[in-house]
């Protein structure tokens, strides 16, 4: 009796195994994935005194309403995969229609930013000298979940760095974009507590030990 | 009043009518169906900006079910359900203007909220009742106490500072957090007259009249948070600590499933 269940158990087994790897199919089609490096940034000075954002006129502006957008700019890369297999249990026919290749996909970052630091270049305030950390002092904006401000440092461990990456999906493998960009708003929530002129340095320093870094033009807080 | 003078000098001539069986009660159970208008004796919305997130209604077309059972001759007790059945109010209008004083300061926007009170209005009374019968006539007295339940909708609305980084919430809230449950119920008492002439054994046609008094207890609070220091500031305070007395006439058809049950004279 042992003997017949430990056939039939083999003999399923066979099955599973013969059927499956029969039903695979072959094609000649390459399954290309695409990913994304961090290049370089942009910074956009922005005036939020309005009831939308704008860019800053004259570089001057209303310190309360102070805003930098960060654009990070990635480019493409080219990541080569098994030539595509599709799995159809039991249908053994191996023809291209059982075959197909994932028409899109989203890119894959080949580096994760580690930390993300602003500084003034000039003399925040009287207490704060010029190249001094103040990153604290910025916000991005989360207008999800009833509105909340995520500090520049928690950015990263919040659930929300996914930001940062560019998340644009290619529709096609043969059709990637051309550039990637992402960015965020990060606001100036506690300004300086008079007028003057900065100049704000976004500093971005990637696992591999890359650092990405650009100043905003020279502002009129006012 | 005209309405319940008019019932009352009904009651008195029916009952000064000649007798035949002056004492005849019959059946212990009954059940009413009716619709009718109810108007406002003293009103409940007083038009302010908030009442139409509110699903009470001052006037309203009102259908309603109520069972008796006798346990005496002439005593028993009821249970009434009543609803105002008209539609539910929509203004999306007023959406903007309940925040309309923030308009100086800030920048407002529409995106954050929906507040359109539903149709609840329901109103579930309970007590007692005493009944004369005569010849083909019926009347009964009701007094009763219960409950009006209705739906009081909050609003939130997003603001953004004029000339600032800092976003605000404005929120009509009338529980202390928003999102809380809209249903609320008041305290009601009801007096009501039915008169009904005996159509055939087990059917009466009726009419009535009840007189309804409610009270909420309950205030919208404008409040208007920072998101960016998380303070907080009551911008004003509304207050539904009102009440209101309706009365309510309606005609219907009773029926009895016992016609034949009779109680000891």
């Amino acid at each position: 009796m042992i003997t017949l269940r430990a056939a039939i158990l083999l003999g399923l087994c066979f099955v599973i195994v013969v059927g499956t790897r029969c039903s695979c199919c072959k094609c000649d089609e390459v399954d290309v994935k695409y990913t994304s490096a961090f290049k370089e940034m942009e910074l956009v000075s922005l005036d939020n005194s309005g009831k939308d954002t704008a860019s800053v006129v004259n570089n001057t502006v209303n310190r309360n309403a102070y805003a930098v957008k960060m654009v990070l700019l990635s480019s493409i890369g080219t990541l080569a995969h098994l030539p595509c297999r599709h799995f159809d249990v039991f249908i053994g026919s191996a023809n291209a229609m059982g075959c197909r290749c994932s028409s899109s996909g989203k890119y894959i970052p080949t580096d994760s930013i580690i930390s993300i630091s602003i500084t003034d270049l000039e003399a925040f305030d009287v207490n704060t000298p010029a190249n001094s950390d103040i990153s604290s002092r910025f916000r991005y904006y989360d207008s999800y979940a009833g509105g909340s401000y995520i500090e520049v440092d928690q950015l990263l461990s919040s659930g929300r760095q996914s930001l940062l990456y560019p998340g644009s999906y290619y529709s096609s493998p043969a059709d990637p974009m051309a550039s990637l960009q992402s960015g965020l708003m990060f606001m100036l929530m506690e300004p300086p507590a008079s007028s003057g002129i900065h100049r704000f340095k976004f500093s971005l320093l990637l696992k591999s030990g890359i650092r990405i870094e650009q100043t905003t033009s020279t502002i009129m807080l006012q | 009043m005209k309405k319940i003078t008019a019932l009352f000098l009904f009651l008195i001539i029916a009952l000064s009518a000649p007798a035949q069986n002056p004492f005849e009660f019959k059946g212990k159970i009954f059940a009413h169906a009716s619709a009718g208008y109810r108007a406002p004796l003293k009103k409940y919305f007083r038009g302010t900006l908030l009442d139409d997130m509110i699903s009470l209604k001052n006037n309203s077309v009102v259908i309603g079910i109520t069972h008796y059972y006798f346990f005496r001759n002439k005593w028993g007790v009821f249970l009434d359900m009543a609803f105002a059945p008209s539609r539910p109010k929509n203004r999306p209008e007023s959406d903007l203007l309940r925040f309309a004083r923030y308009k100086k300061d800030y920048y407002l926007n529409n995106n954050g909220g929906w507040s359109a009170a539903g149709n609840t209005d329901g109103r579930y009374s309970f007590g007692g009742t005493y009944r004369i019968e005569k010849n083909r006539w019926r009347f009964f007295a009701l007094l009763g106490v219960g409950m009006t339940e209705f739906e009081a909708v909050e609003d939130i609305k997003r603001l953004k500072e004029k000339n600032s980084n800092v976003n605000y919430t404005a929120e009509l809230i009338w529980n202390g957090r928003f999102n809380d449950p809209d249903f609320q119920t008041a305290f009601l008492t009801s007096a009501g007259l039915l008169s009904g002439y005996r159509l055939n054994k087990r059917f009466t046609a009726v009419a009535n009249v009840k007189l309804s008094h409610f009270a909420t207890h309950f205030e919208y609070r404008l409040q208007r948070t920072n998101q960016y220091t998380k303070e907080y500031f009551i911008d004003d305070i509304y207050s539904y600590k009102r009440g209101a007395i309706d009365i309510t006439a309606s005609m219907g058809i009773m029926f009895t499933p016992d016609a034949d049950r009779r109680f000891r004279k």
